[in-house]
Protein backbone atom coordinates (compact mmCIF):
# COMPACT_ATOMS: atom_id res chain seq x y z
CA UNK A 1 0.00 0.00 0.00
CA UNK A 2 1.47 3.39 -1.05
CA UNK A 3 0.74 6.55 0.96
CA UNK A 4 0.48 10.13 -0.28
CA UNK A 5 -0.31 13.38 1.49
CA UNK A 6 -2.22 16.19 -0.13
CA UNK A 7 -3.60 19.51 1.08
CA UNK A 8 -7.36 19.74 0.75
CA UNK A 9 -9.13 22.79 -0.69
CA UNK A 10 -12.84 23.52 -1.27
CA UNK A 11 -14.31 21.64 -4.21
CA UNK A 12 -11.45 19.14 -4.47
CA UNK A 13 -12.67 15.82 -5.79
CA UNK A 14 -10.83 12.52 -5.87
CA UNK A 15 -10.20 12.68 -9.58
CA UNK A 16 -8.39 16.03 -9.28
CA UNK A 17 -6.59 14.83 -6.15
CA UNK A 18 -5.27 11.76 -8.02
CA UNK A 19 -4.14 13.94 -10.93
CA UNK A 20 -2.29 16.25 -8.53
CA UNK A 21 -0.57 13.25 -6.92
CA UNK A 22 0.44 11.96 -10.33
CA UNK A 23 1.74 15.36 -11.42
CA UNK A 24 3.51 16.33 -8.21
CA UNK A 25 4.39 13.17 -6.30
CA UNK A 26 4.28 9.93 -8.32
CA UNK A 27 4.25 9.97 -12.10
CA UNK A 28 3.92 6.18 -12.19
CA UNK A 29 0.48 6.16 -10.48
CA UNK A 30 -2.04 4.35 -12.68
CA UNK A 31 -5.73 5.22 -12.74
CA UNK A 32 -8.29 5.76 -15.50
CA UNK A 33 -10.36 8.77 -16.45
CA UNK A 34 -11.93 10.27 -19.55
CA UNK A 35 -14.93 12.53 -19.04
CA UNK A 36 -14.41 13.96 -15.51
CA UNK A 37 -18.19 14.34 -15.27
CA UNK A 38 -19.61 10.98 -14.14
CA UNK A 39 -20.53 9.95 -17.68
CA UNK A 40 -17.81 7.59 -18.89
CA UNK A 41 -17.45 5.39 -15.78
CA UNK A 42 -13.68 5.07 -16.24
CA UNK A 43 -12.63 6.41 -12.85
CA UNK A 44 -14.55 3.83 -10.79
CA UNK A 45 -12.54 2.54 -7.83
CA UNK A 46 -13.05 1.33 -4.28
CA UNK A 47 -13.17 4.43 -2.07
CA UNK A 48 -12.88 3.62 1.63
CA UNK A 49 -14.34 0.19 0.93
CA UNK A 50 -17.21 1.22 -1.34
CA UNK A 51 -17.05 1.28 -5.14
CA UNK A 52 -17.68 4.75 -6.56
CA UNK A 53 -16.59 7.26 -9.17
CA UNK A 54 -13.53 9.37 -8.28
CA UNK A 55 -14.82 12.33 -10.31
CA UNK A 56 -18.14 12.36 -8.42
CA UNK A 57 -16.57 12.07 -4.96
CA UNK A 58 -15.71 15.25 -3.11
CA UNK A 59 -12.78 14.83 -0.72
CA UNK A 60 -14.70 16.91 1.85
CA UNK A 61 -17.27 14.09 2.14
CA UNK A 62 -14.58 11.61 3.22
CA UNK A 63 -12.53 11.24 6.42
CA UNK A 64 -8.99 12.64 6.55
CA UNK A 65 -7.43 9.32 5.60
CA UNK A 66 -8.75 7.95 2.33
CA UNK A 67 -8.02 4.40 1.23
CA UNK A 68 -8.33 3.62 -2.47
CA UNK A 69 -8.31 0.17 -4.03
CA UNK A 70 -8.90 -1.06 -7.56
CA UNK A 71 -12.34 -2.55 -8.29
CA UNK A 72 -12.38 -6.27 -7.50
CA UNK A 73 -13.72 -8.88 -10.01
CA UNK A 74 -12.12 -7.13 -13.03
CA UNK A 75 -8.62 -7.82 -14.31
CA UNK A 76 -6.06 -5.52 -12.70
CA UNK A 77 -4.03 -3.34 -15.05
CA UNK A 78 -2.05 -1.61 -12.29
CA UNK A 79 -2.60 0.49 -9.15
CA UNK A 80 -6.22 1.72 -9.45
CA UNK A 81 -6.67 0.82 -13.10
CA UNK A 82 -8.77 -2.23 -14.03
CA UNK A 83 -9.94 -3.65 -17.34
CA UNK A 84 -13.73 -3.31 -17.25
CA UNK A 85 -13.89 -3.29 -21.05
CA UNK A 86 -13.17 -6.98 -21.54
CA UNK A 87 -15.75 -7.94 -18.88
CA UNK A 88 -18.46 -5.73 -20.39
CA UNK A 89 -17.74 -6.88 -23.94
CA UNK A 90 -18.07 -10.53 -22.90
CA UNK A 91 -21.25 -9.71 -20.98
CA UNK A 92 -22.71 -7.88 -24.00
CA UNK A 93 -21.94 -10.86 -26.23
CA UNK A 94 -23.51 -13.29 -23.78
CA UNK A 95 -26.59 -11.10 -23.34
CA UNK A 96 -26.97 -10.68 -27.11
CA UNK A 97 -26.91 -6.98 -26.50
CA UNK A 98 -28.53 -5.86 -29.72
CA UNK A 99 -32.04 -5.83 -31.24
CA UNK A 100 -32.84 -9.37 -32.39
CA UNK A 101 -35.26 -9.25 -35.27
CA UNK A 102 -35.84 -11.07 -38.54
CA UNK A 103 -37.24 -7.93 -40.15
CA UNK A 104 -35.08 -6.60 -42.93
CA UNK A 105 -33.72 -3.13 -42.26
CA UNK A 106 -35.01 -0.52 -44.65
CA UNK A 107 -32.97 2.68 -44.35
CA UNK A 108 -35.65 4.57 -46.31
CA UNK A 109 -38.55 3.56 -44.05
CA UNK A 110 -39.90 5.66 -41.21
CA UNK A 111 -38.72 4.38 -37.85
CA UNK A 112 -41.23 2.15 -36.03
CA UNK A 113 -43.01 3.90 -33.22
CA UNK A 114 -43.07 2.77 -29.62
CA UNK A 115 -45.03 4.21 -26.72
CA UNK A 116 -43.56 7.11 -24.82
CA UNK A 117 -43.61 5.03 -21.60
CA UNK A 118 -41.59 2.26 -23.24
CA UNK A 119 -39.10 4.74 -24.67
CA UNK A 120 -38.63 6.42 -21.30
CA UNK A 121 -38.23 3.09 -19.53
CA UNK A 122 -35.60 1.95 -22.03
CA UNK A 123 -33.83 5.29 -21.71
CA UNK A 124 -33.79 4.95 -17.93
CA UNK A 125 -31.96 1.60 -18.16
CA UNK A 126 -29.72 2.77 -21.00
CA UNK A 127 -28.21 5.32 -18.59
CA UNK A 128 -25.82 2.58 -17.38
CA UNK A 129 -22.29 3.89 -17.91
CA UNK A 130 -20.63 0.47 -17.45
CA UNK A 131 -18.46 1.70 -14.60
CA UNK A 132 -18.54 -1.73 -12.94
CA UNK A 133 -19.43 -0.47 -9.44
CA UNK A 134 -22.47 -2.81 -9.26
CA UNK A 135 -20.36 -5.80 -10.24
CA UNK A 136 -17.56 -4.91 -7.80
CA UNK A 137 -20.01 -4.59 -4.90
CA UNK A 138 -21.91 -7.81 -5.70
CA UNK A 139 -21.38 -10.79 -3.40
CA UNK A 140 -22.12 -13.34 -6.13
CA UNK A 141 -19.89 -11.63 -8.73
CA UNK A 142 -17.03 -11.54 -6.21
CA UNK A 143 -17.40 -15.27 -5.55
CA UNK A 144 -18.33 -16.57 -9.00
CA UNK A 145 -16.68 -15.09 -12.06
CA UNK A 146 -19.34 -16.29 -14.54
CA UNK A 147 -22.15 -14.32 -12.89
CA UNK A 148 -23.51 -11.63 -15.22
CA UNK A 149 -24.04 -9.13 -12.42
CA UNK A 150 -26.64 -6.40 -12.15
CA UNK A 151 -25.21 -4.68 -15.23
CA UNK A 152 -25.85 -7.81 -17.32
CA UNK A 153 -29.35 -8.39 -15.97
CA UNK A 154 -30.18 -4.70 -16.41
CA UNK A 155 -29.09 -5.03 -20.04
CA UNK A 156 -31.41 -8.00 -20.53
CA UNK A 157 -34.28 -6.06 -18.89
CA UNK A 158 -33.67 -3.23 -21.36
CA UNK A 159 -34.19 -5.56 -24.35
CA UNK A 160 -37.19 -7.25 -22.72
CA UNK A 161 -38.94 -3.88 -22.71
CA UNK A 162 -37.98 -3.05 -26.30
CA UNK A 163 -40.89 -3.94 -28.64
CA UNK A 164 -38.50 -4.20 -31.60
CA UNK A 165 -36.68 -7.16 -30.05
CA UNK A 166 -38.43 -10.37 -31.09
CA UNK A 167 -36.86 -12.60 -28.45
CA UNK A 168 -39.38 -14.30 -26.17
CA UNK A 169 -39.11 -15.70 -22.64
CA UNK A 170 -37.48 -18.96 -23.72
CA UNK A 171 -34.85 -17.08 -25.75
CA UNK A 172 -33.93 -14.95 -22.76
CA UNK A 173 -34.00 -18.06 -20.58
CA UNK A 174 -31.19 -19.50 -22.69
CA UNK A 175 -29.12 -16.46 -21.74
CA UNK A 176 -29.97 -15.74 -18.10
CA UNK A 177 -32.09 -18.67 -16.87
CA UNK A 178 -29.29 -20.11 -14.75
CA UNK A 179 -27.23 -19.49 -11.64
CA UNK A 180 -24.90 -17.39 -13.82
CA UNK A 181 -27.83 -15.11 -14.57
CA UNK A 182 -31.11 -14.28 -12.86
CA UNK A 183 -30.97 -17.08 -10.29
CA UNK A 184 -27.42 -16.31 -9.18
CA UNK A 185 -28.54 -13.03 -7.59
CA UNK A 186 -28.78 -13.46 -3.82
CA UNK A 187 -30.63 -10.20 -3.26
CA UNK A 188 -27.93 -8.40 -1.26
CA UNK A 189 -28.70 -5.25 -3.28
CA UNK A 190 -25.34 -3.55 -2.81
CA UNK A 191 -25.58 -2.90 -6.57
CA UNK A 192 -28.81 -0.95 -6.08
CA UNK A 193 -27.38 1.05 -3.18
CA UNK A 194 -24.03 1.81 -4.82
CA UNK A 195 -24.88 2.50 -8.51
CA UNK A 196 -23.49 6.02 -9.16
CA UNK A 197 -26.25 6.64 -11.71
CA UNK A 198 -29.04 5.52 -9.36
CA UNK A 199 -30.39 2.97 -11.82
CA UNK A 200 -33.48 1.10 -10.54
CA UNK A 201 -31.54 -2.17 -10.35
CA UNK A 202 -33.68 -3.89 -7.71
CA UNK A 203 -36.85 -3.62 -9.79
CA UNK A 204 -35.03 -4.72 -12.96
CA UNK A 205 -33.42 -7.76 -11.31
CA UNK A 206 -36.87 -8.71 -9.99
CA UNK A 207 -38.40 -8.20 -13.44
CA UNK A 208 -35.86 -10.54 -15.09
CA UNK A 209 -36.20 -13.08 -12.28
CA UNK A 210 -40.00 -13.20 -12.59
CA UNK A 211 -39.80 -13.51 -16.39
CA UNK A 212 -37.25 -16.33 -16.12
CA UNK A 213 -39.33 -18.20 -13.51
CA UNK A 214 -42.30 -17.96 -15.88
CA UNK A 215 -40.17 -19.18 -18.79
CA UNK A 216 -38.93 -22.13 -16.72
CA UNK A 217 -42.49 -23.49 -16.59
CA UNK A 218 -43.45 -22.63 -20.16
CA UNK A 219 -43.73 -25.51 -22.68
CA UNK A 220 -40.37 -26.29 -24.24
CA UNK A 221 -39.68 -25.23 -27.81
CA UNK A 222 -39.16 -28.06 -30.26
CA UNK A 223 -35.72 -27.81 -31.79
CA UNK A 224 -34.85 -29.86 -34.86
CA UNK A 225 -31.22 -30.64 -35.59
CA UNK B 1 -19.33 -22.35 -29.36
CA UNK B 2 -22.11 -23.37 -27.05
CA UNK B 3 -22.37 -23.24 -23.28
CA UNK B 4 -22.54 -26.86 -22.28
CA UNK B 5 -25.05 -26.46 -19.45
CA UNK B 6 -27.60 -25.85 -22.18
CA UNK B 7 -27.01 -29.39 -23.41
CA UNK B 8 -27.82 -30.89 -20.03
CA UNK B 9 -31.03 -32.84 -19.76
CA UNK B 10 -32.76 -30.20 -17.69
CA UNK B 11 -31.23 -26.71 -17.91
CA UNK B 12 -34.29 -25.41 -16.02
CA UNK B 13 -33.05 -26.96 -12.81
CA UNK B 14 -31.52 -23.72 -11.47
CA UNK B 15 -34.87 -21.96 -11.82
CA UNK B 16 -36.71 -24.81 -10.15
CA UNK B 17 -34.23 -25.06 -7.30
CA UNK B 18 -34.53 -21.33 -6.77
CA UNK B 19 -38.33 -21.53 -6.65
CA UNK B 20 -38.29 -24.59 -4.39
CA UNK B 21 -35.91 -22.76 -2.06
CA UNK B 22 -38.31 -19.83 -1.93
CA UNK B 23 -41.49 -21.92 -1.52
CA UNK B 24 -39.99 -24.09 1.25
CA UNK B 25 -38.73 -20.91 2.93
CA UNK B 26 -42.24 -19.43 2.81
CA UNK B 27 -43.73 -22.69 4.15
CA UNK B 28 -41.31 -22.54 7.09
CA UNK B 29 -42.20 -18.88 7.68
CA UNK B 30 -45.91 -19.77 7.87
CA UNK B 31 -45.13 -22.76 10.05
CA UNK B 32 -43.18 -20.54 12.46
CA UNK B 33 -46.02 -17.99 12.58
CA UNK B 34 -48.42 -20.82 13.49
CA UNK B 35 -45.94 -22.37 15.94
CA UNK B 36 -45.44 -19.03 17.69
CA UNK B 37 -49.19 -18.44 17.94
CA UNK B 38 -49.83 -21.92 19.32
CA UNK B 39 -47.06 -21.58 21.90
CA UNK B 40 -48.47 -18.20 22.90
CA UNK B 41 -51.61 -19.98 24.18
CA UNK B 42 -49.54 -20.73 27.32
CA UNK B 43 -50.22 -17.12 28.31
CA UNK B 44 -53.88 -18.17 28.81
CA UNK B 45 -52.85 -21.07 31.04
CA UNK B 46 -51.52 -24.62 30.78
CA UNK B 47 -55.02 -26.07 30.15
CA UNK B 48 -55.53 -23.96 27.01
CA UNK B 49 -52.22 -25.11 25.54
CA UNK B 50 -52.84 -28.74 26.47
CA UNK B 51 -56.28 -28.59 24.87
CA UNK B 52 -54.76 -27.33 21.63
CA UNK B 53 -51.92 -29.86 21.60
CA UNK B 54 -54.34 -32.74 22.34
CA UNK B 55 -56.53 -31.63 19.45
CA UNK B 56 -53.50 -31.53 17.13
CA UNK B 57 -52.31 -34.95 18.30
CA UNK B 58 -55.76 -36.54 17.96
CA UNK B 59 -55.82 -35.43 14.34
CA UNK B 60 -52.16 -36.64 13.96
CA UNK B 61 -51.29 -33.13 12.82
CA UNK B 62 -48.52 -32.77 15.42
CA UNK B 63 -46.89 -36.08 14.46
CA UNK B 64 -47.22 -35.60 10.71
CA UNK B 65 -46.20 -31.95 11.07
CA UNK B 66 -42.96 -32.84 12.84
CA UNK B 67 -41.95 -35.30 10.11
CA UNK B 68 -43.08 -32.93 7.36
CA UNK B 69 -41.18 -29.98 8.78
CA UNK B 70 -37.95 -32.01 8.97
CA UNK B 71 -38.32 -32.77 5.26
CA UNK B 72 -39.11 -29.16 4.39
CA UNK B 73 -36.11 -27.93 6.42
CA UNK B 74 -33.82 -30.37 4.63
CA UNK B 75 -35.16 -29.47 1.18
CA UNK B 76 -34.82 -25.79 2.02
CA UNK B 77 -31.25 -26.33 3.21
CA UNK B 78 -30.26 -28.15 0.01
CA UNK B 79 -31.95 -25.72 -2.41
CA UNK B 80 -31.18 -22.43 -0.63
CA UNK B 81 -27.74 -23.67 0.40
CA UNK B 82 -26.59 -23.80 -3.22
CA UNK B 83 -25.52 -20.18 -2.80
CA UNK B 84 -23.31 -20.85 0.22
CA UNK B 85 -19.64 -19.98 -0.17
CA UNK B 86 -18.27 -23.49 0.27
CA UNK B 87 -14.81 -23.05 -1.24
CA UNK B 88 -12.10 -21.33 0.79
CA UNK B 89 -11.50 -18.86 -2.03
CA UNK B 90 -15.19 -17.91 -2.11
CA UNK B 91 -15.20 -17.48 1.67
CA UNK B 92 -12.17 -15.19 1.48
CA UNK B 93 -13.71 -13.09 -1.29
CA UNK B 94 -17.09 -12.63 0.39
CA UNK B 95 -15.46 -11.89 3.77
CA UNK B 96 -13.16 -9.27 2.25
CA UNK B 97 -16.06 -7.67 0.37
CA UNK B 98 -18.36 -7.63 3.40
CA UNK B 99 -15.74 -6.13 5.72
CA UNK B 100 -14.80 -3.40 3.24
CA UNK B 101 -18.26 -2.54 1.95
CA UNK B 102 -19.97 -1.77 5.29
CA UNK B 103 -23.32 -2.51 3.64
CA UNK B 104 -25.96 -3.78 6.05
CA UNK B 105 -27.81 -6.09 3.63
CA UNK B 106 -24.53 -7.79 2.70
CA UNK B 107 -23.74 -8.29 6.40
CA UNK B 108 -27.26 -9.62 6.96
CA UNK B 109 -26.74 -12.23 4.26
CA UNK B 110 -23.76 -13.53 6.24
CA UNK B 111 -25.96 -13.49 9.35
CA UNK B 112 -28.47 -15.59 7.42
CA UNK B 113 -25.80 -18.08 6.39
CA UNK B 114 -24.57 -18.50 9.98
CA UNK B 115 -28.07 -18.62 11.51
CA UNK B 116 -29.09 -21.18 8.87
CA UNK B 117 -26.32 -23.51 10.04
CA UNK B 118 -27.20 -22.94 13.69
CA UNK B 119 -30.89 -23.64 13.04
CA UNK B 120 -30.02 -27.13 11.79
CA UNK B 121 -28.35 -27.84 15.15
CA UNK B 122 -31.08 -26.18 17.23
CA UNK B 123 -33.92 -27.95 15.38
CA UNK B 124 -32.22 -31.34 15.69
CA UNK B 125 -31.84 -30.98 19.48
CA UNK B 126 -35.32 -29.46 19.93
CA UNK B 127 -37.05 -32.19 17.92
CA UNK B 128 -35.14 -34.91 19.76
CA UNK B 129 -36.43 -33.71 23.13
CA UNK B 130 -39.98 -33.02 21.92
CA UNK B 131 -40.39 -36.34 20.10
CA UNK B 132 -38.81 -38.49 22.83
CA UNK B 133 -41.15 -36.99 25.45
CA UNK B 134 -44.30 -37.09 23.31
CA UNK B 135 -47.16 -36.07 23.80
CA UNK B 136 -46.63 -32.32 24.07
CA UNK B 137 -47.87 -31.04 27.43
CA UNK B 138 -47.54 -27.59 28.94
CA UNK B 139 -46.14 -28.84 32.27
CA UNK B 140 -43.61 -31.08 30.52
CA UNK B 141 -42.43 -28.24 28.27
CA UNK B 142 -42.34 -25.78 31.17
CA UNK B 143 -40.29 -28.13 33.32
CA UNK B 144 -37.86 -28.63 30.45
CA UNK B 145 -37.48 -24.85 30.02
CA UNK B 146 -37.03 -24.30 33.77
CA UNK B 147 -34.43 -27.10 33.97
CA UNK B 148 -31.97 -24.67 32.41
CA UNK B 149 -33.15 -25.58 28.89
CA UNK B 150 -34.36 -21.99 28.65
CA UNK B 151 -30.74 -21.02 28.04
CA UNK B 152 -30.90 -23.22 24.93
CA UNK B 153 -34.24 -21.81 23.74
CA UNK B 154 -33.41 -18.11 24.23
CA UNK B 155 -30.61 -18.03 21.59
CA UNK B 156 -32.65 -20.40 19.41
CA UNK B 157 -35.49 -17.87 19.34
CA UNK B 158 -33.16 -15.04 18.30
CA UNK B 159 -31.43 -17.15 15.63
CA UNK B 160 -34.70 -18.40 14.10
CA UNK B 161 -36.46 -15.03 13.89
CA UNK B 162 -33.33 -13.34 12.51
CA UNK B 163 -33.03 -15.99 9.79
CA UNK B 164 -36.74 -15.85 9.02
CA UNK B 165 -37.02 -12.04 8.95
CA UNK B 166 -33.96 -11.55 6.74
CA UNK B 167 -35.03 -14.41 4.46
CA UNK B 168 -38.57 -13.08 4.01
CA UNK B 169 -37.19 -9.59 3.30
CA UNK B 170 -34.84 -11.00 0.65
CA UNK B 171 -37.65 -12.93 -1.04
CA UNK B 172 -39.57 -9.65 -1.46
CA UNK B 173 -36.42 -7.84 -2.63
CA UNK B 174 -35.59 -10.53 -5.19
CA UNK B 175 -39.07 -11.00 -6.64
CA UNK B 176 -40.96 -7.72 -6.26
CA UNK B 177 -40.35 -4.06 -7.09
CA UNK B 178 -41.51 -2.95 -3.59
CA UNK B 179 -39.65 -0.06 -2.02
CA UNK B 180 -36.79 -1.44 0.04
CA UNK B 181 -36.97 1.30 2.65
CA UNK B 182 -40.49 0.16 3.57
CA UNK B 183 -39.50 -3.52 3.39
CA UNK B 184 -36.61 -2.84 5.79
CA UNK B 185 -38.98 -1.31 8.35
CA UNK B 186 -41.29 -4.36 8.09
CA UNK B 187 -38.28 -6.68 8.37
CA UNK B 188 -37.10 -5.18 11.67
CA UNK B 189 -40.64 -4.91 13.04
CA UNK B 190 -41.16 -8.60 12.30
CA UNK B 191 -37.80 -9.70 13.73
CA UNK B 192 -37.96 -7.63 16.91
CA UNK B 193 -41.70 -8.20 17.40
CA UNK B 194 -41.47 -11.98 17.21
CA UNK B 195 -38.27 -12.13 19.29
CA UNK B 196 -40.02 -10.09 22.01
CA UNK B 197 -43.17 -12.24 21.74
CA UNK B 198 -41.23 -15.51 21.85
CA UNK B 199 -39.06 -14.41 24.78
CA UNK B 200 -42.20 -13.40 26.67
CA UNK B 201 -43.72 -16.83 26.00
CA UNK B 202 -40.44 -18.45 27.10
CA UNK B 203 -40.55 -16.45 30.32
CA UNK B 204 -44.11 -17.69 30.94
CA UNK B 205 -43.02 -21.31 30.40
CA UNK B 206 -40.09 -20.71 32.74
CA UNK B 207 -42.32 -19.27 35.47
CA UNK B 208 -44.75 -22.22 35.26
CA UNK B 209 -41.87 -24.72 35.12
CA UNK B 210 -40.18 -23.32 38.21
CA UNK B 211 -43.21 -24.29 40.31
CA UNK B 212 -42.68 -27.94 39.33
CA UNK B 213 -38.87 -27.98 39.35
CA UNK B 214 -38.77 -26.62 42.87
Amino acid sequence: MQEYQLEEYPGLNLYIALNKIREEQDSSLQFDFVCRAGICGSCAMVINGRPGLACKTLVSTLPKTITLNPLPVFKLVGDLSVDTGTWFREMAQRAGSWIHTDKEFDPEAVEERMSNEQALEIYELERCIECGCCVASCGTANMREDFMGAAGLNRIARFMIDPRDQRDGSDYFEVVGSDDGAFGCMGLMACDDICPKDLPLQSQLARVRRAMAKAAFAPKKKVAF
Amino acid sequence: MIEQWKLLKNPRLAARFDLIGMVTGLLLVFFMFGHAMMLATIVFGAETMDGLSMWLEDLYLAQAGAVGIVFVVLIHFVTAGRKLPLRVNEQKMIWRLTRRLSHLDTWLWLVQVVTGMLILLFVAVHLYFVLTTFPIEAVKSSTRVASNFGYFYAPMIIVIWLHLGIGLYRIFVKWTPFNRKILKVFKWLLILGFIADSLLVLKTFWAIGLQYVN
